[in-house]
């Protein structure tokens, strides 16, 4: 690895091992994340997946292994001070601040920059809302009242008003009916392309492997296999276990 | 853990007995007997804070309601002791309801202030109505403790104190491993959840503060025997601090947290009396530090820690189990379940969610409700479980009327459901989850859970057995003694279908239960639902997983702006192109499937 390429790496997850009392969640999870990389990871329910994401972006504390932000040593660093650095998360399940309105929630968004006081801010919004018109439409409603995938929006909308390096998704696709979750995944295949780096963890598999350029599958709290996802696409046990298509005869 | 109580009983019982034989005085005996006193009122109090995570801050009112009710009709009336004691815990009991009733609906805060404003009054009115209360200066001629009129030596008293703590303790635990106690933590788990299950929430908070009122009552008559004079100002607010800190510093929700808590916080000013000025700074910092070393108190704390030390096994065996099919069949006779709901309108202010939908799922068939995001299937979903209530239009189940009945109402008729955003009961076990599930099927009453007859046993045993299970029948017995919260979330999903199994619904509706699950995963779901099917048992599924629903739904109605606008077997609504165009977009589900 040359050093210029050192340089790129945005996120390096060395060796995670993260318990919550005596279940271990992840056993030994190793995964990097180059600038400007769309990065998939699936796998199975259980698989450890969401506690990954979790220790990676300071929810909670790995219980071994290192995370590196920008090449800084972060394993102890809370998820306030990550997101301040750009290290910026779309919760599982959404988790948007329902009895807020639409714009409130995108006001909270940009906490860690002040809110919407600076013209930067003020910037930043113009653009989220560009790409999401139907929250521009929404401003002032409450935003529990929206459906679940204006919600989704939201949730994305209120993440890139933080300005993030790297913008990490928990299951984009979740009771989304399969128009929006083809929408949304436009959304991230424009934003990615505009130069944001994302790492995504998705169910979907075929959905996920077909926007990715590089994609980790989990299993058991563990690396099973990595690569470039049009590689994995074709793994035959990939496509057996996430793709719902039977491995070929041999 | 059930030996350990057992002992735990044991050792109390010896406890009590060696005490009086052990004190040299009159003075230390008295103290020990104050103790014995709070301890009821902490054990009582548990029910609430430990059960329901309600707070009361009026506990020392209702102390003095039933301190002053027991003292006036000994003085006046000249009811000894028992019956003194009896009519002031049937006075606070009342009061507790009076109390309760209201305010228990709104939740959090409010009840610690409706106390604290009912404990401020009982002190005025014990200092105004002076011709009842004596005023300020109390009441002072309060007999020594009799019984039918025999005069009760010092040991005694004793004794009668002591068997009620132990009674009251042994109740408490009874009530907390009962029925009532599993729904009592479950309400304040998942309220919703709970409703969902036919639990009435109001109800059950009702009932455990009655039993914080009552066992105050019951130890303010005490209260006033011991002393032989109660003021107004023995009974403060910092004195239901006091009560509160008890039962939160020995642990609440443990079976012996309360007395412990009660004990120290008894002898703990005593014993601080020699650091004279500082002793309330003492008190303050002993607290303090006490709070910072065991956050869950001292019990809760300690049992905390031997989890750790050895950790219960995560399994059950599943041989012990009854078999699904078998619990969950229908009674003889009874047919397939219908549901019908007509012209369903549903409007918030302005905005109406749902507009004269009808559905009809026919006996025994699984039906897809399917639409966008937006469409109005979430609002049709809490309607017909009785969150929402509908602005136009009925539902009804097997020809039972549904409309305008509350959410525990239905789920009592036969109607279960899951949640789209699961609800589970995080801090209980996977299978204690399930066992709420069937409460309803548990007929025992209040006294047969405080005596645990045989009868309470052997449809406890029966719950359990069930509930196991159930878990096999879901594949989660593996993780039947793990809390809930620590379920991956597809798995937490899993234990949402077997709970609302439980209750042997006549309807299951199943909120996206495909949400966040892999193909492989949904395979196994698939098989899961035509199981549930083959039990005989209707299924309305809500549902995006297209491949899903064209495997298992028999007839597929599709949602668009809360209107109706599909509703035929799979293979005809795949191709209606209104669907195509209001749900799937540009790669319909076929293009979904190769994507």
């Amino acid at each position: 690895m040359t050093p210029s390429q050192a340089d790129d790496i945005l996120l390096d997850i060395k060796s995670m091992e993260l318990r919550y009392g005596a279940a271990v969640a992840v056993r030994d999870i190793s995964l990097t994340v180059r600038r400007g990389q769309l990065v998939a990871v699936i796998g199975n329910n259980g698989a450890g997946k969401s506690s990954m994401v979790k220790g990676a972006t300071g929810l909670v504390a790995p219980s071994g292994g290192k995370v590196l932000f920008r090449g800084a040593d972060t394993t102890r660093m809370g998820a306030h001070a990550k997101v301040a650095r750009g290290l910026v998360m779309v919760p599982e399940g959404r988790l948007i601040f329902p009895d807020q309105s639409v714009e409130d929630n995108l006001i909270l968004g940009a906490y860690v920059h002040g809110g919407l006081k600076s013209a930067r801010a003020k910037a930043t919004r113009e653009r989220v809302l560009e790409l999401f018109p139907r929250l521009r439409e929404r401003l002032g409603q409450q935003a529990g009242s929206m459906s679940g995938g204006e919600q989704q929006m939201l949730a994305i909308a209120r993440g890139l008003m933080a300005e993030p390096e790297l913008l990490v998704i928990d299951e984009l696709s979740l009771g989304l009916a399969p128009k929006i979750v083809d929408q949304l995944m436009g959304v991230l295949t424009q934003l990615n392309k505009a130069g944001l780096t994302i790492l995504l963890v998705e169910q979907l598999a075929s959905y996920a492997l077909a926007i990715a350029d590089h994609a980790y599958v989990i299993a058991n709290g563990r690396v099973a296999r990595s690569g470039p996802s049009a590689e994995l696409a074709r793994d035959p046990e990939v496509m057996e276990a996430f793709l719902g298509r039977k491995k070929p005869a041999a | 853990m059930k030996h350990l109580t057992l002992l735990g009983f044991a050792l109390f019982a010896v406890i009590l007995v060696a005490v009086p034989l052990a004190s040299g005085n009159e003075y230390e005996l008295r103290l020990f007997m104050l103790f014995l006193i709070y301890g009821i009122i902490a054990v009582g109090l548990n029910v609430l804070v430990g059960l329901t995570g309600l707070v009361s801050l009026g506990q020392a009112g209702l102390f003095a309601l039933g301190s002053y009710t027991g003292a006036i009709v000994a003085t006046r009336l000249g009811f000894d002791m028992i019956s003194a004691s009896l009519v002031a815990a049937l006075v606070a009991g009342v009061f507790g309801v009076l109390l309760a009733y209201p305010t228990v609906k709104v939740r959090g805060v409010y009840l610690a202030v409706v106390t604290i404003a009912f404990g401020i009054i009982v002190e005025n009115v014990a200092i105004e109505w002076q011709s009842m209360t004596g005023g300020t200066t109390g009441i002072t001629s309060i007999p020594s403790p009799n019984v039918f009129g025999i005069r009760l030596t010092g040991y005694a008293f004793y004794g009668v104190l002591a068997v009620v703590l132990f009674l009251a303790t042994a109740g408490a635990h009874n009530l907390k491993v009962s029925r009532f106690g599993r729904a009592m933590i479950a309400v304040s788990e998942s309220e919703t959840a709970a409703r969902a299950l036919g639990i009435d929430a109001t109800a059950l908070r009702t009932l455990a503060f009655v039993v914080a009122s009552v066992t105050a009552g019951l130890a303010g008559t005490f209260y006033a025997f011991l002393n032989s004079y109660i003021s107004p100002d023995i009974f403060t607010f910092s004195d239901s601090v006091r009560f509160l800190l008890m039962v939160i510093l020995g642990g609440a929700a443990s079976t012996f947290g309360p007395l412990i808590g009660a004990y120290i916080l008894t002898y703990l000013p005593e014993y601080l009396q020699q650091f004279a000025v500082w002793q309330k700074f003492a008190y303050g910092a002993l607290l303090l530090t006490v709070m910072f070393v065991m956050p869950r108190g001292i019990m809760g704390s300690l049992a905390l820690g031997l989890k750790r030390l050895r950790p219960p096994a995560r399994a059950v065996d599943p041989a012990e189990g009854l078999p699904a099919a078998q619990s969950l069949a229908q009674p003889a006779g009874t047919q397939r379940s219908e549901m019908v709901a007509r012209d369903l309108t549903v409007r918030f202010g302005g905005l109406t969610a749902l507009s004269a939908a009808s559905l009809r799922v026919k006996p025994g068939e699984v039906h897809a409700l399917i639409g966008p995001n937006g469409a109005g299937k979430s609002t049709f979903v809490n309607t017909i479980s009785g969150f929402y209530q509908p602005t136009e239009g009925g539902f009804e189940l097997d020809g039972i009327q549904l409309a305008g009945r509350r959410s525990h109402e239905i789920a009592r008729v036969g109607l279960s459901r899951t949640f789209q955003n699961t609800e589970l009961f995080s801090g209980m076990s996977v299978l204690e989850n399930v066992m709420v599930g069937y409460q309803q099927r548990l007929t025992y009453g209040l006294p047969a859970a405080l005596l645990r007859t045989p009868s309470m046993r052997r449809q406890e045993e029966e719950c359990r057995r069930a509930a196991i299970g159930l878990l096999a029948f879901v594949g989660l017995d593996a993780y039947a003694n793990e809390e809930a919260r620590f379920l991956p979330f597809g798995l937490q999903r899993r234990l949402e279908i077997a709970r609302a199994l439980a209750p042997r619904p006549r309807l299951l509706l199943l909120d996206e239960p495909a949400a966040g699950l892999t193909t492989q995963e949904i395979d196994e779901l698939e098989a899961m639902i035509r199981r549930i099917a083959g039990l005989g048992i209707s299924v309305l599924l809500i549902e995006h997983h297209v491949e899903l629903i064209m495997a298992v739904a028999d007839t597929v109605t599709v949602l668009d702006y809360g209107q109706v606008i599909a509703s035929d077997a799979p293979a005809v609504v795949q191709d209606d192109p209104r669907v195509i165009e209001a749900y799937f977009g540009t790669s319909s589900g076929h293009a979904e499937a190769s994507a």
